[in-house]
């Protein structure tokens, strides 16, 4: 049984999942970040309905960002926890990428762009096909981004994606839906069966910006 | 103490600011304190949130799996896990304690937020050897650091009582503020504190702060350093350069004879049986000889924990966590950080 946690956005969310199907899933979703209260009773409440106990998981699959950084924190400190205790593997989700899976499952689209509002009029973006995704990056959207893609065959999907409406033609889909742990559930299968792990001790969250610190050059006498 | 509680392991984890640091105790003995000091705010002249949040996520497992090996103790013998609540960073503290509810959630073991203040009151209740005696109560500690300057009653384990603080910037702000307008590195604090070993400290006076209960303000004091500095500057540019050392000592003079003037005060109003320093600024040499001297003079047992108790560690953690957890002041999974954590 593996446990997925997804926090990147306001959405906090947990899910259980078992031969790459979603046993029991929970979530709390307000315009706060509900994360540090609520996403520990949400992972007790899933093992205690699912009647399995922490010692059973078999592995943590956290969703790896990019996203919040509140939120990125504590479901990635939460997930190494749960992995350094229990002597189980951690696994990473790109973020973006199941997004872009999703979006694909769901509407008959060829091409998905996964977005993340990253506020103002800036997503984190990665453009996902049936083969591949492409790097995360923070865009400022405007028109000539969806210039490339056929309009027809083309989804936006995530929390970013509406903000978006008005820049794509009226026959792409938009899909607004917040990332959420049960989306997790056939690519930490994948990753299991592949036995493609992260070390626990080093893995940190894709931050996607590297955070840059103005050093203050005025003298004080 | 029951046999119990001698026995309990506990494991504590320390995120609040710059510092990760994990701790593991048997009853009130410390097995291992490992601190990782994050040495990225060097450049930036003081802690960065953002960064210092983002080190303790790289650094928790390594600290706590280093922390477990040291003392010789399988994760599956702990008996309940300690964290810091608060106060301190948001971002940093979120670390600490989602990684330590994930323990006590895996481990099935209770979890325990610590104020991290009276954490550092907890540490001289660390029984540091066979023959170390722990401090007899009431206490009265005086509290320095980068962020606080306190002056605490402690009446019984954990019951503290606030009779005195800052009401603008800490002791510890003090010193790093005049490490800087001397152009010390940060964090300059030690530096002063170093430098002034070798100057005179009666070379130049500052202006006395005013006197308000038992309570301290340090503005007026920073100020008068910058103003003195200022004026000396324009007299002889190289001035900084030429008494740079003797700046430190009659500094840190002003300071010392400050918190330990206030601190008198305090004991002549309260029945202590014995005095405590505790906070990092409590490394400062010229704080330490002071202090010792004054609980000579008034013939009260003083304490200064070991200079690994007095900054940010974990075991200070660990020991406010096996008073509580004895009291069964444990949290439940929904405990969230608090930057302001008050007590």
């Amino acid at each position: 049984m593996i446990l997925c946690i997804e926090t990147t956005t306001q959405n906090c969310s947990v899910a259980l999942v078992d031969k790459g199907a979603v046993v029991f899933e929970e979530r709390r979703c307000t315009d706060q970040y509900v994360h540090a209260e609520q996403l520990h009773p949400l992972i007790a409440f899933c093992l205690e309905q699912a009647h399995i106990t922490a010692n059973e998981l078999t592995a943590v699959a956290v969703s790896s960002g990019p996203g919040s950084y509140t939120g990125l924190r504590i479901g990635v400190s939460a997930a190494k926890g749960l992995s350094f205790a229990l002597h189980i593997p951690l696994i990473a989700i790109d973020t973006l990428h199941m997004l872009g899976i999703y979006g694909l499952q769901h509407t008959p689209a060829q091409t998905a762009i996964a977005m993340i509002d990253a506020r103002r009029m800036e997503v984190y973006a990665s453009v996902v096909d049936s083969n591949s995704a492409t790097p995360a990056e923070a865009l400022v959207v405007d028109k000539s981004f969806f210039d490339a893609y056929d309009p027809s065959s083309l989804v936006l999907v995530g929390d970013g994606a509406s903000k978006c409406s008005g820049l794509v033609s009226a026959s792409t889909i938009v899909l607004d839906v917040m990332p959420d742990a049960s989306m997790m559930a056939a690519m930490a299968q994948e990753h299991w069966d592949k036995q493609r792990f992260v070390d626990v001790a080093y893995y940190e969250p894709h931050y996607l910006k590297d955070y840059i610190v103005g050093v203050s050059t005025k003298s004080i006498l | 103490m029951n046999q119990n509680a001698s026995e309990a392991i506990l494991l504590a984890i320390e995120s609040s600011c710059d510092e990760t640091s994990a701790a593991v105790l048997r009853g009130d003995v410390v097995l291992s304190n490992v601190i990782a000091t994050q040495a990225v705010h060097q450049q930036y002249g003081g802690v960065v949130p953002e960064l210092a949040s983002r080190a303790h996520q790289s650094n928790i497992v390594p600290v706590v799996h280093e922390a477990l090996t040291k003392a010789g103790v399988s994760i599956r013998d702990l008996t309940a896990i300690g964290v810091t609540q608060g106060p301190g960073l948001m971002g940093s503290l979120h670390v600490g304690v989602s990684f330590a509810k994930s323990l006590s959630l895996a481990l099935q073991v209770p979890l325990i937020g610590v104020n991290h203040m009276q954490a550092h009151i907890m540490a001289h209740f660390i029984r540091q050897s066979e023959a170390f005696e722990i401090p007899k109560l009431p206490l009265l500690c005086l509290t320095v650091s980068g962020g606080h300057t306190q002056l605490v009653l402690v009446d019984e384990h954990l019951q503290m009582k606030i009779i005195g603080s800052t009401i603008d910037d800490a002791a510890g702000e003090a010193f790093d503020k005049a490490a800087k307008v001397l152009g010390l590195p940060y964090p300059g604090g030690p530096q002063v504190d170093a430098l002034a070993e070798s100057g005179d400290p009666t070379r130049f006076v500052f202006a006395k702060p005013k006197r308000n209960g038992l309570n301290y303000s340090f503005s007026g004091l920073k100020t008068s350093l910058l103003y003195f500095l200022r004026d000396e500057i324009k007299k002889d540019a190289g001035f900084i350069e030429k008494e740079r050392i003797h700046v430190c000592a009659s500094y840190r003079k002003a300071i010392v004879d400050y918190l330990l003037i206030v601190m008198r005060d305090a004991i002549h109003q309260y029945p202590v049986q014995s005095l405590a320093l505790a906070g990092g600024v409590s490394a400062n040499k010229e704080l330490r000889r002071r202090f010792l001297a004054l609980g000579e003079e008034m013939a009260i047992p003083s304490f200064i924990p070991d200079f690994e108790y007095c900054t940010d560690n974990a075991a200070m953690i660990g020991i406010a966590a096996w008073y509580q957890w004895q009291k069964k002041e444990w949290a439940d999974l929904s405990m969230t950080p608090q930057p302001a954590l008050k007590w």
